[in-house]
């Protein structure tokens, strides 16, 4: 479902030229969880932004289903997010002066879907990562693993076929960061989604299908489960 | 550590913010230079050029009737201690050949002077020479005509076509004054200055003369003189003395209040650059709210936090001041020009700048500082525990002092009667703005929800986030509509009254002023094609006595049978102008209100006025209103003013057209039948034109400082909604990433800064009616007091205005939205 081939990022800074990503070889397979490692500076945003399309690779081909991110224009690969990727970010990022409903509907909004439609997706998504009560919150209201499910639930509003994750427990204590992956899981087995996860935590890694681990730039190790252990 | 070095670093963190912060600090600084500073050279100049243009002569021989003998000349010349000019006029028409112009536009006025080189007459020299005996013309004059020294022009006179060439160009003056295009001389004649000899042969009046001006030489001797002159003209009954008045308070009447409506709006952009440093400071004490955390935990204590913090506002205020008088010295240079030319004042003086610099200076210094404190202060109350933990403070809610202060001052301004009242308004409505700001936010919602859908709906959560902040923008402009709102209806209000009045007082269409009125020269007007009817009047400016000082009065002698037809004045106690007159007594008079405030006394008390037998007591029997003479003057019996004053000629006749003819055409008939012995001819038309031109122009010189002040509000909204933009960069980030268009993005930032401006201009506009109705039960100009009214027009020109401010302001902030970088964003701290 996602092909990336060689693909290469060079950021360009005052101080000079880096390259974040090189000649980056990475197939995954539709409805597979993958979880991206590595230390600081290894590329893993990098590479999570490039499969969202919020950036261009400065060289080679990244295809998700039947589309060329590179053929696309700004507009299309905004449009392509909307429809096709679901962002959750380690800070959640829900607009504050929103609801809980609203901050889910954000996206089916600007896709000025019928309003009835809206009401009917978001109160599906409010009880699929249980926050059923919670409609009306605000963020400030809710606890980071609640508001994190929020995040979640926003992700899914499109019915996407990727969901990239950056550090989704980076700011949760462990049963709520728990709660999230089982959730993620469950997600990806059940409406075979496909999950994209930047984790420091390894813990956070093992829920995932496969584990690449990036440094300097490049793959240096897959690990995929095989029975009851990473091969 | 060198602070300085440090603040600018610290203010380079944000260019933008930096450079749109001092803007509004150089536009404050600069109009309040440029109004004190102007003001200032013309309080100084005013009376001096009105000393300069009527204070060449102390003293005037007039004659009883048109004109006197030339011996009476010759005597004065004898008299010890003074110098004297012989003065005869006469008006005729160029002989000159100009494409597309008409017989009326060759109108010359022709003085002849005794001596061309003398004090009293002060010409100043541009090229040749005044004792060469031939004609001055000015240098504006010379311009049209494209004529030069040694060029001779030919004139129509009692002897033929008479040709004489120029001798000398003069700097334009008052004495000389004429039209400055062939466009204009349909209504202004040209003046040409030749010797008295030329004149009184062309003429035939050898030997006549109309006017002798006396100037003491010597100040002290001015008593001197006065009385050889009272002795002469005691022997002679064709003549009489009258001193020179100059009168600056009638001259230059309601001219403080122009002043005082200037000052207001210079001083109204520092006031509102105070709004946009206060804002900008608060939201950068914020964005560093961690690192002065940090400083506080490696030692450093509030007051250096706040030192730092200071030199900061200090590198702001000196840089904005200093680029702020620069501009102001322009600034001040044009709007001299501007009220020098409003008031018709034709001198280079230097401009007065010491006030002006020291004010601004001060201004420009202190304001910033003041408006600062606040921030300053939190800036050392940082809470380490609260800023590294992250932790949100709470929420200020609206105090409600605030909205009790608010409604005091704004009732306050119920009971000032006087334009300052402005002053308690603007805080009382600054205070309440908050409050208004809400509501209004409130009602937007469903509005934009309903026409602009999700870009509507974020925009409208928006302008409910950062409260304080946002109705603190959208308050500067909601100032300047109001200001605008007010400065605009009074002039349209001010001219509707003034044309109503000068309409019902003109006294007819037309007023047509002769060298002297012969005759059998009403028979002839009233024999025009186009003239229904015709009366003349005299009119005399009698010196009177106010308060022990001489004054000029303008008296008109009016017919009891014909002033209800020809009315020069309206009543007050209901009675008809025929009555008014008939009632009068030998030694009585009705005074305009004007000149009746001006006195002070009330009805039935006396004046002292100038008579043939020196000063003698009128009775004033009544007040009336009237626009003539800019709406100044006397009215008294026509029998009883000729008894009184002595004299025995007439210069102006009032006609009332035929229905079924064009004003133009009725002066064009009347000029045909007396051609050049017309001197001037105007119509009310004529004075609501002049009038509403310097009212006008007036009304403009302000609003354009209040215009500029607008531009502070449009700074205001483009720093706050860079600054929300910073805060809510992640937010932005994530909205791209779920999918939001730049286009999306863009639509809500220009829709949030247009909700501010329309917050204020509708606000604006109400406070604006407000102002315009509380100064309509006591703002009087020329005694005339102006009806409440609100006018489509100027509003709907004034809010668009408002509402395009906002919305060029939110273009920038909108496009820096657009083009964040979404993996920035995403990472940004």
């Amino acid at each position: 479902m996602i092909k990336l081939e060689k693909v290469t990022k060079v950021y360009t800074t005052d101080a000079g030229s880096f390259t974040a990503l090189q000649e980056t070889d990475l197939h995954i397979r539709k409805g597979e969880f993958v979880a991206i490692m590595g230390p600081s500076g290894s590329g893993k945003s990098t590479l999570l932004q490039l499969l969202g399309g919020l950036d261009l690779p400065t060289s080679g081909s990244i295809r998700i289903g039947d589309t060329l991110l590179q053929t696309l224009n700004e507009k299309e690969r905004t449009l392509f997010r909307r429809t096709k990727v679901g962002f959750v970010f380690q800070n959640y990022q829900l607009l504050p002066m929103m609801t809980v409903a609203e901050n889910i509907a954000l996206a089916l909004a600007a896709n000025k879907t019928p309003k009835n439609e809206i009401q009917q997706t978001v109160a599906r998504l409010i009880r699929e990562v249980n926050l059923e009560g919670k409609a009306s919150s605000y963020p400030s209201q809710l606890s980071g693993g609640q508001q994190q499910r929020v995040a979640i639930a926003r992700a899914l509003a499109m019915k996407p076929a990727l969901i990239l994750a950056d550090e989704p427990t980076g700011n949760l204590d462990r049963k709520n960061g728990e709660d999230v992956l089982r959730l993620l899981s469950r997600l990806q087995r059940e409406e075979q989604i496909t999950v994209v996860m930047v984790t420091h935590d390894r813990n956070a890694a093992e829920s995932a299908d496969r584990i690449i681990t990036l440094q300097d730039g490049a793959i240096v190790r897959q690990a995929e489960w095989e029975g009851a252990g990473l091969r | 550590m060198n602070l300085l070095s440090v603040a600018w670093r610290n203010l380079m963190r944000r260019k933008l913010r930096t450079v749109l912060t001092m803007l509004s600090i150089i536009i404050g600084v600069a109009s309040t230079f440029a109004v004190v500073a102007s003001v200032d050279t013309a309080k100084k100049t005013f009376p001096l050029y009105l000393e300069n243009i009527l204070g060449k002569s102390d003293f005037m021989i007039l004659g009883t009737e048109a004109y006197f003998s030339e011996d009476v000349h010759d005597t004065v010349q004898a008299m010890d201690g003074v110098a004297s000019v012989a003065v005869l006029k006469e008006s005729t028409k160029l002989v000159m050949e100009a494409e597309g112009t008409t017989e009326i536009q060759k109108r010359v006025d022709l003085t002849g002077y005794s001596d061309l080189d003398t004090a009293l007459t002060d010409f100043k020299v541009v090229e040749g020479s005044l004792t060469e005996g031939g004609a001055v013309i000015t240098d504006r004059t010379a311009n049209v005509w494209k004529t030069k020294v040694g060029d001779t022009i030919s004139l129509e006179t009692d002897h033929g076509i008479q040709e004489i060439q120029i001798s000398a160009i003069v700097k334009y003056t008052v004495e000389l004054m004429g039209p400055s295009s062939w466009m204009m001389a349909k209504y202004h004649p040209w003046s040409v200055v030749v010797p008295l000899s030329d004149l009184q042969s062309w003429f035939d009046l050898s030997g006549q003369i109309q006017v002798i001006q006396v100037k003491a030489l010597n100040g002290s001797e001015k008593e001197a003189a006065q009385r050889q002159l009272d002795a002469l003209a005691d022997t002679q009954d064709n003549i009489y003395m009258q001193p020179v008045i100059i009168d600056f308070e009638t001259q230059f009447k309601d001219v403080d209040t122009f002043f005082m409506a200037l000052y207001i709006a210079g001083f109204l952009g520092i006031a509102l650059s105070a709004f946009v440093i206060f804002n900008s400071l608060y939201v950068s004490i914020q964005e560093r709210k961690k690192e002065f955390a940090a400083m506080k935990t490696i030692g450093y204590t509030p007051n250096q936090l706040r030192t730092f913090v200071l030199y900061e506002v200090l590198l702001l205020s000196v840089i904005g001041t200093v680029v702020g008088l620069t501009v102001g010295y322009g600034l001040a240079l044009l709007l001299k020009a501007v009220i020098f030319m409003l008031f018709g004042i034709h001198e280079a003086a230097t401009i007065e700048l010491t006030k002006g610099l020291v004010i601004a200076a001060a201004a420009g210094a202190i304001i910033p500082v003041l408006a600062a404190l606040y921030p300053i202060r939190k800036a050392g109350k940082v809470s380490v525990i609260d800023s590294l933990k992250e932790i949100q403070t709470e929420k200020t809610s609206l105090r409600h002092w605030q909205w009790a202060a608010g409604v005091l001052l704004i009732l306050s301004g119920f009971f000032i009667k006087n334009l300052f009242l402005v002053v308690p308004l603007l805080i009382g409505v600054a205070l309440l703005y908050p409050y208004l700001f809400r509501l209004f936010v409130t009602a937007l919602k469903p509005v934009y929800r309903a026409l602009f859908r999700f870009s509507g709906e974020v925009a409208g959560r928006n302008l409910s986030r950062n409260l304080g902040r946002t109705s603190m923008t959208s308050v500067i402009l909601c100032m300047g509509i109001a200001m605008i709102v007010l400065m605009s209806s009074l002039n349209s209000a001010l001219i509707q009254t003034y044309e109503r009045m000068i309409f019902s007082t003109y006294g007819g269409n037309l007023d047509v002023m002769l060298h002297h009125v012969e005759p059998d020269d009403i028979a002839k007007l009233k024999a025009t094609e186009g003239v229904a009817d015709a009366v003349t009047y005299p009119k005399q400016d009698i010196v009177w006595l106010v308060d022990g000082q001489k004054r000029k009065l303008p008296v008109y002698g009016v017919g009891a049978e014909w002033i209800d037809r020809f009315p020069l004045f309206t009543g007050t106690t209901g009675a008809s102008q025929g009555e008014i007159i008939e009632q009068l007594a030998p030694n009585e008079i009705v005074l305009d209100r004007v000149s009746f405030q001006l006195w002070g006394g009330t009805v039935g008390e006396y004046i002292q006025l100038d008579t043939l037998n020196g000063m003698q007591p009128f009775k004033v029997a009544g007040i009336v209103d009237t626009m003539k003479n800019n709406g100044f003057g006397a009215f008294m019996n026509i029998e009883h003013f000729r008894e009184s004053f002595g004299v025995k000629y007439e210069r102006n006749a009032l006609v009332l057209k035929e229905e079924d003819i064009s004003p133009l055409q009725l002066r064009e008939n009347i000029f045909g039948q007396f051609g050049s012995r017309i001197m001037e001819m105007f119509g009310p038309e004529d004075w609501v034109s002049v009038i509403g031109s310097v009212y006008t122009g007036s009304f403009g010189v302000i609003n354009f400082l209040i215009i500029l002040s607008t531009v502070i509000s449009g700074i205001g909204i483009t720093n706050t909604l860079l600054m929300n933009i910073m805060e809510r960069i992640r937010e932005l980030g994530m909205m791209r990433a779920v999918g939001v268009t730049r286009g999306q993005i863009v639509r809500t930032v220009l829709l949030e800064g247009f909700g501010i401006g329309l917050t204020a201009t509708v606000i604006g506009s109400l406070f604006g009616i407000l102002l315009i109705y509380i100064t309509s039960t006591f703002l009087e100009i020329q005694s005339l007091t102006f009806q409440f009214g609100v006018s489509g027009t100027i509003m709907t020109i004034i809010v668009i205005f408002g509402l395009a401010v906002s919305l060029i302001s939110s273009f920038l902030p909108a496009s820096r939205a657009a083009k964040t970088q979404l993996s920035e964003a995403l990472r940004y701290e």
